[in-house]
Formats: structure tokens, sequence, C-alpha cells
């Protein structure tokens, strides 16, 4: 028992959760056996032993347990249920396709019924059973209330609104201006590029996987990597001091972590060459710009060439460049990640001088 | 079913959903239910009905104890003669329907002449509106239009009014006619509701605590927001205020809607075993509930616990102005017990609570309520600037322990700045005291002197290691030598004269030594921080001292310690040199006959260092210390270990004047988040608040270094004073006091000028320790008992003996003129030469003598400082009465009041004050109510008392001297007159006559 939550416990680790879950989106989406009807059962026993199984851990309970978090448990339930739904609709229809027949959707599309009574009748049993689940919520679990706002005294960990959490927990890895102002406008700006990059019919109106692998998979690694897990770690694995904890983790204050992450200018001039920083902050940065310059110049062309030949076909020079731009932001996040855990590296470019620091 | 399905297909099964909508729809339903049930539910409801039960019964129980009060028999008597009258009425029945009926017509007559006149001239008065608008409007048709109606109406009026006037006194006078027929049953009816009236009342209170279908209705759910009997009670404090840190709201205490007894008498109870003291209630308490629950219920329905002090509108903190939260804190607004953010006394209440209400620490309020045992520590947030805070005893000790300890010395706390040093100038130690005392004391101070107030400072439990006890050996030596090295060295010559030790215990034992130490055989306070150990006790100060120094300090202790609070007892040569002998015989055999442990050099370089390596770089650090010689070394440790230790907080010591002091600052000590509060490993479990943090650092100061890892020198530091359960409960409290007052200074208790004056003046009878020897304000006089028994000891009488303590200053306002006062305090003069006892010399500057001076008058509020005297000269007659009755024949005052040079001619025992002083030092008024009443003023005094009677006697002689009033003249040899006119013609023949220039006649 204890060996299991070890085990949970260095499982739960960020690299490894991140690392866990970029492999089932990259391997999961493309395996079909996931997507049935018995796979969802298990999938959803396997949630539920494991929830009462650790219900029986007091810190466990504790965090799952806060009014604040209520929420999060559920967001495991519904985000675990509506992909499964999707997916398995998606490998229903690409499997008719491939037969030669056409979407459920799209047979569907061809019997009609009246608005009222058949749609309204339903959504007001919904809207019942939804009142009463919120009535139920309001009378069972108390209005998460703390005490006044203290500037001398904030609470210990000082977290963001649930949905904030996976921001906050980029804050680790980058400046705040990139982690907190850049990648969110990004995001926003990338999203709503989408239709204008991506004009591709296929899998309108249906659900459909092997129409277009790559779109899916992109965005269920942006969802559900780098938003979704990052909120479950943000709400559940992070303590004091924005320590990490597992779920069977006591929340120890005076918890210490070792802090000896280096930038890449100290890796070079002091690990490499064996001399001192450079005075001057362009010489002492020169090889991180280079280096940052050429993660935005060489991958495109490259792309081009091999992985994202036929993207470059289609969508022509000026959308594509657009894509691959997007593109590569979102894989900077994890590319700084990893060097975070696996060479401690702190900045790439750090020019304190200029409050700039990538 | 099938015609259904004809009309139109359907995607579900319109049963199966019909079934669905229907569960979905009683599952709103009972939500719903559900959600109103439980806004309505509440705890404090439930209180308030068992209270309302609870006064039902007592109510109840008090009705019936009133209807059996009454008098059965004048019950039966009023009702038999009701009777009687009733029958008479009978007879008398036409007359009375008579008036009962044209008094009935009346009534309509009188409300239509009513209407009609009021009606008149409400319409009277609209048009005189309209005349005025008209005549200002210069519409001169219309306005004469105006004035004729209204002529005419004011003529209406005039007639409606005799009318009305009319009928009322024809109403009057058949309402006269009915009362005179009824007057026999009016007053029986009157003399019977008398007898009810007490039950009367009741009924009415019960009406309101029943619960009756009207009662239950009003606290039905959903229209309880009408008027319910249960309800919230609420007391808003606009002064008072929460800090929720932007900004300060005032405080709503809702406190009452639970303890809804508590500003009233009549639920008192015993808070220990919390039982009523009504039997009544308490039986009903034992019979309703489960004991478990009884304690609970009992006591959020009891009164305050001190209602004369608290919550009733009598109070000085009444409940609507001061609230509960004020003192208690906790969370004003809460409703519930558990987010009133109460505080169990302790764990077994906790235990009891955690089961019987769900209580758990409620983490999202900052200011959890103060268990009843620190709830003093409010007290200061409205009382400040005082010396003590009046009936908060334990408040008032931890302030004193503090100030006693000299907590200020390593602590800064604001206010406190100006305390001297609790601990004696080791600039000169080396001319007092030896080294190999000096290393045994630091060691172990208590080892020497039980009772000290030096702390334990070394071996405490994070330095008891063997390595850290070597390393404590050589630190000592280090101090040492250092105090040594940096001393002044003065030598003491021994005594001019030979002392003799007896006559020295005589003289400790009666000089006054005892207010201030513990001195002589047997004599053993404990360490009470009490009056008679403001000084340190002297049983042992043999194995301290030297002949030559104690002389010296003995003569005068300021010249050796320019700061110290030892008086100057004027002693003479032989006095002091007696007092000498007599206390170096005091020794304390075991401390003495202990070795001192030897220094491991090679400890003493490694710590020393260690403190050098923390200046410098290691290998400059190992050179320095080559360089040092082995004295060298030991001065520098020294330096270091003082500088650590932090003995400057209490010591004067060359080198370390301008030091800042080590401890963190106290100001806000109780208002510390409880976060900052370093539990370390907490080895012991201490519950994470600040009162069970400071009450165990102030019990075991080091323990917060259990478990950890640290060197020698970053160790905590804070001594261990070996402070009693209480003592440490007292200054835990007094710490809690020193918090952030959020009471707008409007609302504190501020002091008038005359206060503010009276308070200067306790500061110094505090700092001074008068009430070692004085009882002040019905406090203190500690020597007395001790100096009595002295005396007793002697052979005197246990009477007499009193008659050899230190006069009583109660009253010393009223009692002596200031300018006398003031010049006694710079000069002292002996008033009472053949004492033993003597009031010292305490050097007082002129300051600090008018603050004292002008306490005593403000005290006794007195005029201050100017008083009308005025100058008599008294006639040849007044002067020979007055002398006559100073005789052994009358008053015989000569035998024991000194006059002048003249010594009394009683026993020393019973000798009193000379009466020629009094001219300077006494006020008239003071001596005419002492002669009047002395036991009044001074309990116990020996004055005898020869008035305290409106008239008194005198030989007959007397009527010529005194001024007696009409009709006054001897019978039968005796003179018989009020006793004011014999004490005045006294009073002015002590003030007056004494200093005339008359012979006084023969005694």
């Amino acid at each position: 028992m204890e060996a299991f939550k070890s085990l949970i416990n260095w499982l739960s680790a960020p690299e490894k959760l991140i690392g866990l879950s970029t492999v089932f989106v990259l391997v999961g989406l493309r395996t079909r056996q996931l997507w049935t009807n018995l796979a969802g059962l298990i999938g959803l026993v396997a949630f539920v032993v494991f929830f009462l199984f650790s219900f029986q851990d007091p810190n466990f309970r504790i965090i799952v347990t806060k009014p604040d978090n209520v929420p999060i448990v559920l967001l495991f339930l519904f985000v675990g249920f509506f992909m499964w739904l999707s997916m398995k609709q998606a490998w229903e229809n690409d499997e008719r396709i491939a037969a030669g027949g056409e979407p459920i959707e799209k047979s569907e599309y061809k019997e009609k019924v009246l608005t009222w009574p058949h749609l309204v009748y339903i959504e007001l049993i919904c809207l019942v059973l939804m009142t009463v689940g919120l009535l139920l919520w309001s009378i069972l679990i108390q209005a998460p209330l703390e005490e006044p706002a203290n500037p001398a005294k904030t609470p210990n960990p000082s977290k963001a609104p649930w949905y904030f959490l996976g921001l906050q927990e980029m804050l680790v890895y980058y400046d705040p201006w990139i982690a907190g102002v850049v990648l969110p406008t990004l995001v926003i700006v990338g999203l709503m590029a989408i239709p204008y990059i991506d004009r591709n019919t296929k899998g309108a109106g249906y659900y459909t996987f092997k129409e277009r692998p790559f779109a899916i998979t992109v965005f269920m690694f942006g969802f559900v990597v780098l938003w979704v897990a990052l909120i479950v770690i943000g709400t559940f694995l992070r303590g004091p001091n924005w320590n990490f904890f597992g779920p069977y983790e006591y929340w120890d204050g005076h918890k210490l972590e070792a802090l000896v992450n280096v930038n890449l200018s100290e890796f070079i001039y002091v690990k490499w060459m064996g001399t001192g920083l450079p005075q001057f902050w362009l010489v002492r940065e020169v090889w991180g710009l280079i280096l940052v310059a050429l993660y935005f110049v060489l991958p495109p062309p490259i792309l081009a060439r091999t992985l994202f030949k036929d993207f470059y076909k289609q969508l022509g020079i000026e959308r594509y460049s657009i894509l691959v731009m997007f593109f590569l932001c979102m894989v900077a996040l994890p590319v700084k990640m990893m060097l975070r855990w696996f060479f401690n590296l702190k900045y790439i470019v750090a020019i304190p001088e200029y409050f700039l620091n990538v | 079913m099938n015609e259904k399905q004809s009309f139109v297909d359907f995607v579900y099964n319109l049963d199966k959903l019909n079934a669905v909508f229907a569960l979905s729809s009683v599952a709103l339903a009972i939500s719903m239910i559900w959600m109103v049930w439980a806004d309505y539910d509440r705890e404090w409801k439930g209180v308030q009905r068992a209270a309302m039960a609870l006064e039902q019964h007592k109510v109840e129980t008090e009705i019936s104890a009133a209807e059996a009060a009454i008098d059965k028999d004048l019950l039966a008597s009023i009702e038999s003669r009701m009777k009687e009258v009733e029958n008479s009425l009978e007879a008398k029945a036409d007359e009375l329907n008579g008036v009962q009926d044209s008094l009935e017509i009346l009534r309509g007559e009188h409300y239509i002449a009513d209407q009609n006149l009021k009606f008149e001239k409400a319409e009277y008065d609209v048009v005189k509106y309209g005349y005025e608008e008209a005549a200002h409007n210069q519409h001169n048709e219309e306005a004469a239009e105006k004035r004729a109606v209204m002529d005419e109406m004011e003529r209406r009026m005039a007639e409606f009014r005799l009318i009305f006037e009319a009928v009322d006194a024809r109403r009057e006078e058949q309402r006269t006619n009915l009362a005179e027929i009824e007057e026999a049953q009016t007053a029986l009816q009157s003399e019977k509701n008398a007898l009810f009236k007490d039950a009367g009342l009741l009924e009415r209170r019960l009406s309101n605590l029943e619960p009756s279908f009207q009662n239950q209705f009003r606290n039905a759910p959903l229209v309880d927001f009408i008027d319910p009997t249960v309800k919230i009670r609420q007391i808003v404090l606009g002064d008072l205020k929460n800090d929720i840190n932007f900004i300060r709201v005032p405080k709503v205490d809702r406190c009452n809607t639970c303890h809804v007894n508590i500003d009233r008498t009549g639920f008192e109870i015993d808070w220990e075993t919390a039982t009523f003291n009504d039997p009544v209630l308490a039986d009903y308490m034992k019979a309703n509930y489960e004991e478990d629950e009884r304690i609970g219920m009992t006591k959020v329905m009891a009164s305050h616990p001190n209602l004369d002090l608290f919550m009733s509108s009598a109070s000085p903190h009444p409940m609507e102005g001061v609230g509960c939260t004020s003192c208690h804190v906790g969370r004003d607004r809460g409703v519930t017990f558990v987010n009133t953010a109460h505080t169990p006394s302790d764990a077994a209440e906790q235990e009891r609570w955690e089961r019987l209400y769900g209580w758990h620490k409620m983490h999202h309020w900052d200011y959890p309520m103060y268990q009843t045992k620190y709830v003093e520590q409010s007290c200061s947030s409205c009382h400040q600037g005082v010396v003590e805070v009046p009936k908060a005893d334990k408040l008032n000790r931890g302030v004193h322990l503090v100030k006693t300890l000299g907590c200020q010395g390593c602590h800064k706390i604001q206010g406190y700045a100006d305390i001297r040093n609790v601990g004696p100038d080791l600039t000169r130690s080396a001319s007092k005291i030896k080294p190999d005392w000096t290393l045994k004391w630091i060691r172990d101070p208590r080892g020497f002197r039980a009772t000290t107030k030096m702390p334990k400072i070394f071996d405490l439990q994070n330095e008891s290691s063997p390595q850290d006890r070597a390393r404590n050996t050589a630190g000592i030596q280090a101090i040492t030598t250092y105090l040594f090295d940096k001393s002044e060295k003065i030598d003491y010559p021994a005594p001019p004269v030979r002392g003799d030790v007896v006559r020295g215990e005589k003289l400790v034992a009666k000089t006054g030594c005892r207010a201030c130490h513990v001195v002589g055989e047997g004599d053993d306070k404990g360490q009470d921080y009490d009056l008679r150990n403001f000084g340190p006790s002297l049983n042992d100060v043999g194995s301290k001292l030297e002949s030559g120094w104690l002389y010296a300090w003995l003569k005068d202790p300021t010249a050796y310690f320019p700061d110290t609070l030892m008086p100057d007892l004027r002693l003479t040569d032989q006095e002091a040199s007696d007092i000498t002998a007599y206390l170096l015989t005091l020794r304390n055999e075991d401390f003495e006959s202990k070795r001192p442990a030897e220094v491991d050099k090679a400890v003493r370089d490694d710590l020393a260092l260690d403190f050098l390596k923390g200046r410098m770089p290691v290998r400059a650090a190992e050179a320095e210390l080559a360089k040092m010689s082995d004295h060298d070394r030991d001065v520098f440790l020294g330096e270091r270990m003082i500088a650590r230790q932090g003995c400057y907080g209490c010591h004067t010591i060359e080198g370390f004047e301008d030091m800042t002091p080590i401890g963190t600052e106290l100001t806000l000590q109780g208002s510390k988040d409880v976060a900052k509060l370093d539990f370390a490993l907490n080895t012991l479990n201490v519950p994470h608040t600040r009162q069970d943090w400071f009450f165990t650092k102030l019990k075991l100061p080091r323990v917060w270094d259990e478990g950890k890892v640290k060197p020698y020198k970053d160790k905590l530091r804070m001594p261990n004073f070996s402070l009693s359960d209480d003592d440490a409960h007292a200054l835990t409290l007094a710490l809690l006091s020193f918090s952030q007052s959020f009471v707008e200074p409007s609302a504190m208790r501020n002091l008038s000028a005359a206060e503010a004056e009276i308070e200067k003046g306790r500061k110094h009878i505090y700092e001074r320790n008068c009430k070692g020897c004085h009882v002040v304000e019905n406090e203190g006089g500690a020597i007395k008992e001790v100096l009595a028994s002295a005396y007793v000891a002697d052979g005197v009488g246990e009477a007499e003996a009193v008659g050899f303590t230190p006069p009583t200053l109660n009253g010393e306002g009223r009692k002596v003129q200031p300018e006398w006062l003031f010049g006694f305090l710079r000069n002292v003069t002996p008033i009472r030469p053949w004492l033993d006892v003597r009031m010292p010399t305490f050097g007082f500057n002129d300051e600090e003598s008018v603050e004292i001076t002008t306490y005593f008058s403000r005290a006794d509020e007195q005029a201050f400082p100017y008083e009308t005297f005025v100058d008599k000269r008294l006639t040849r007659d007044e002067m020979r009465g007055a002398e006559i009755m100073f005789t052994a024949d009358v008053y015989n005052c000569w035998t024991c009041h000194q006059q002048g040079d003249i010594q009394p001619k009683g026993d020393p025992a019973s000798w009193a004050p000379d009466l020629k002083m009094s001219r300077e030092r006494l006020k008239a008024a003071w001596i005419k109510d002492w002669l009047m009443d002395p036991q009044q003023i001074e309990a116990g005094t020996k004055m005898p008392t020869f008035f305290g009677d409106e008239q008194t006697y005198l030989p007959e002689n007397m009527a010529d001297y005194l001024p007696l009033p009409e009709g006054v003249k001897p019978e039968y040899g005796v003179l018989q007159l009020p006793s004011q006119i014999v004490i005045d013609a006294l009073t002015d023949y002590v003030i007056h006559g004494l200093h005339q220039n008359v012979r006084v006649s023969e005694r």
C-alpha cells in the first residue's frame, strides 16, 4: 500500500505527469482499443477505485475535499468522459468511412423531428436536474470564505483561481512577462487564427480522427497537457511555497528544495570555458540570443522539407509560416520545462539589466 | 399510447421521459424544502428556545410562589364584600341603567360636536390661506369675498364650540354620577388587583415565552421575517472596531443571541461545576439535559459572573457601550458555536466541544476568543498610561513581573524604555566581589541565593551536553575575566569602629531594612517578587561581600552606584559598623564549599576562534588568536560572550553602554502572527497558539532548540527565570496585552488631568517601594508584621508593638499641607524620633517631590497647591481654656504628644508626634476629623476617641473659657456641650495657640 502510494507520489512529479500525459496524447489517441465502451467502463471503474482508495489517506482527503477543489475533481470526470465520447464516435465514423459508408451524423441528419417537444422536453428535465444539483451543492458544501485579506500575511500557497492555475504553473518556467502576458496572448490569437489557417472542411459536422490527426493531436496536446494537466498540478500537487507535493504527501510548510538553477551564460562561460561571466550583458547573453533566434529561424524551413512537407504545399508560405510560428511558441513551453527538469536551466537569456529573461 | 405515437414520432420513449420528469420534479421539490429548512434550522434558535423554556419554568415557579403568597383570608373578605356591593347595586338598577343610557347617547353627541368643530376649523384654515394669498396679490375683490366667508365661519365656529363645551360638561356630569354609584365596587376591584399585581406582571412576561400557537406561528419558516420571538440580537458598537487590514469596521456583537441572560441577574452560576445558583434552575437543568450537554447549556444561559463591573447598564462597562468582543475577542458577527471562534480553556473542554458541537479551530479568523484566564489582556486596549488597571489582578501581576524581571532589558518594549536596569552596575564590581564567587554565581545564581532575580543562563537544556558544558565553563571564566579586567578597583578601608553583631541584628530588624529585604534567621518569603523581595535577600551576603565595601555602601549607597534604589538611612558610623558586622555573619556554607569547574583551554580557544571567524577569514582568525596572550583570549571571549548573552540588558558593563538589546521587540508581541512564532520541531506538541508558545518559552526558554542542529553560538539564549506556573501565566497575559489596540482614542478610558497626576505619583510609589513600609490606598505596609514581631520578641505587647510601625498614608493628602510634604520629601526630618524604624532619605529631586505631593493631594481630592490659611490670635481665655483641656485633668495630651523639645511623659510605645509641628504640617480640617474619630482615619491608632458623639462633657469650670451656645450651662458640676465647639477650640490651640508667645501653664 505504502509502496503504491510512493509510486503515485513519484509519478505525480511534474516532469513525469507531463511526460505521461504527452505520451497519452501522442499514442493514446491513435490506439483504437482505448475508445470502446469496455475501455470507457474500465477507465471509469479505475478512476472510482483509485479515488475511493486514495480517500482513505488523510492528506489526499484534505486536498480533494476542499470546497475550492471539488470542481477540479469533477473536471477529471468531465474531460475524460467527453474525450472518450468524441473519440469513440470519431473512431466509429472512421471505420464506417473506411468501409465505404458515411458518418453516423450524416445518416441521422436525414431523420428530422420537431424542437417541441423532442428537444425542449429533455432540456427542461436537464434544467430541473441541474437546479437540483446546484441546490444540493450549495447546501452540502459551504462557500469557501477565507480570512480578511491581509497585505502583511498572504496565504501560502497563494493560488490563482483554478482556471488560471495553468498559467501560474508556467511562471515556474518562464519570466512573468512571457508566462503571464506573451503566452496567454498567443493562445488567444492562435485560437482565433485557426479558421484562417485551417481551411480543411473534413470533419465538419461529424467526429473523425483519421481525417485530421495532426489538428486533433496538436489541439489535444495544448488542451490536455498544457492546460488541464497544468491545472491539475497547480490544484492538487503544489503546496506551500509552490513546492511540489505528491497526492499523499503532507503539505509541510518547512519543506526545502535546493535552488540550484543556473542560466545558460553560466553553463557556457563558467562550466565549459572555465572563466568568469563577461561584464557587458550583450557579450554575456549573446549565445542565448543566438539560440533563441535559431529556434525560430531554423525549424520552419527544415520542417517544410520534412515533417510538414504536405502542409507547406497545401497552405502556401504565408499561412505555413504563421502556423509554424504558433506551433513553435507552443512547443517552447514543454521545451523549457524539459531544460529545467533535466539541466536545471534557469534562463536561456537573462538580462536583469533590462528586466528581460527568456 | 398508440394515439400518442400516431400523432408524431418521438425520439425518446415518452412514458419513460414523463417518469424521469416526474422524478426530477420531486427531487427539485425535496431539495427546495431542504434548502428552506437548511436556512431556517439554525443552532442559535435551539439555544434561544432552550433559554425561553428555562425562563418559562422560572417564571411559572415564581407565579405559583406569588399566588401562594396571596393572603387568602383577605381575598375571601374582598370577594364577600364585593358580593354585598353587587347586591346593593342591583337595588339601584334603574338609576344605574338610566345613567348608563344617557352616557351612551352623550357619547354620540360628543363625537358629532367635536367633529363639527374640527371640520369647521379645517375648512376655515383653507379659506384663510386663500384670503392671505389674494390680499398679498392685491386681488381685492376676491379678498373681500373670502373675508366675508371667513367672518361667517368664525361665527359658526364660536357656535360649535359652545355646543361642544355644553355636551362635554353634561358628559362629565353623568360620568361623575356613574362613578359615585360604582365607587365602592371600583375600590374593591383595585384592592383585588393590587393582590394580584406580582403574579400579573409575571403572567405578562410568560406570554412572550410560552410556545403558544401565536408564538409558534411567529417563528414558523418563511413567515419568521415579520416579527419572530426567536431572533438574532445584536449590539452595534460605533467606536469599537475590528481591523480587517484595509479598513476598520464597527463591531457588531451578536453574542447575546445565544448568551441571552448575560446582562441579567437571576441566572448566576457556579462556573466550576456549571450549576445555577438558583436551585429551581439547577434542578430543571438536571432533569432536562444529559450531563455533558447540561454543562454547555448552563454556561450559555448564565449571567455574566461579574455584573457589577461588566454588562449591566449600571456598571462601568455596559453591554450597549462595550459589547462582548471588545474584551473577549472572537468573531463578533458569528452566530454559530464554531464560527464565533470560541476557544476551549483546556483539553477536556476541547474534547467535549469537538464531540458535542463539532468544534474546530476557526482558521479564517485572525482573532480567536481569549481563554478566560487570559481575558484580562484586553483591559490594556482601553486602560493605558496607568500603573495598575483596577481589578485586573493578573494583568497587573504580569506587568509587574515584566518590570521586575527586567524583560525590557533584552526586549525593546514601547513605554518601558525609561525603566532603570534591574541588575546592579558592574563597572566597579572588582571593588565589591571576588572572581571565585563570580564564577560560581554566573553558573548557578540560585545555588547561591534561591530567591534571586538573576536567571539561570548556562547549562540549560540546549547547552547541557558535555561539550557545551565545557564551552560554558570557558565562557563563564571569560566573562568573569572581562568584568574584572574592565572594572574600576576602589579600595575600601575597614569600618572605623568595631561593629557589634547583636546590636547589628537589632538594627536590621528595627530600622526598616526588612521593608525591602528578606533578612534574618527564619525570614524567608520564597520568591514572590512582592514588596519585601524588592531588594535581594541578605541572608547570604557574608559569603559574597567584605566589610569595607559593605560599610561604605550602607553609609552612602549612591557613592558606589549612583542609580541605585537603595536609600540613605542616615546611619551613624557605629550603626553602619554594627549592621556590617551582623550581615557578614549571614553565610551560605554550601555555596562557599563548591569549587568552580576547571577550564579546558583548548575548548576556550576553539570558542574564541569561532567568534573570530565570524569577523574575519579563517586564516586571519587563526593568526589573530595566535597573537593573543592567554589573558587576552579570555578578555576577547568574555566580551563576545557578554554580547551574545546580552548581560548588559540588566547590568551596566564597561564597553557595552550603547549596545542594542539582544531580544526581539515585544511592543506588539501580543498581536504577532502565530505563523511567525517558531515552534521548530515542537517536540512537546504545544498547541499552535500565542499563549501556549509564550508560556512554554517562559517555562522552558530553550525548548525550541530541541532536535535542531545548531552551532553553539547560534543557540537560543533566553535565560530561565524558574517561574511558577502562576507567574508564567501572568507574564504570558502581559505579553498578550502588548498588542495593537484598535480602539478609537475617544472610546478609551482617558485620564482626566487630576487622574494623570495621580498616576504619576503612583509610579513613584511603585518604583520606590513605598508600600514596603506604608499603607497607601489601602495596600502595602509589608514591613508592619515583621517589625511588630521584632518588638514582641523584645517583650512589647502585641497591641503596643503596632505603635512602632510606619504610619499609614491613606488620606495623607487630607492630612498634611503640601508645602510641608514637599519639604519633607526633599529633606527628611524625623516626626516620631522615638521610633527605631526611619523614613530614609530617597534623594528625590524637585520634580519628583512635586509629583508625589500632587499625587497625595489629588488622590484625596484636595486643593493643590494653595489653600486659605486663616491666621488667628487666641484670646487669653481661649488660651487658658485650651491649656487646661490639654492637661491631665481633661484630655491629657502631653502624656503622649511631644511639644517642641519637651518629651512626652508616658511610655515610648505610646509616644505621638510633636504638636508644635502641626501648624506647618497638618490641615485644620483634618485635625478636627481626627479628634472626632481617630479610628475612622487610622484603624488601630492609639489616639483615644474622646468625642465620637454630638455632645461631650467637660468640668464645669470650662464654661468660663469656651464660647457656649444659647442655653448651655453647667449642671451638677458638669458642662454638656456640642463636641464641635471643643474640637474647634483644641484645633485652634494646636495650630495657633502653641505658637503664641504666652507662657504655657504648668502641666
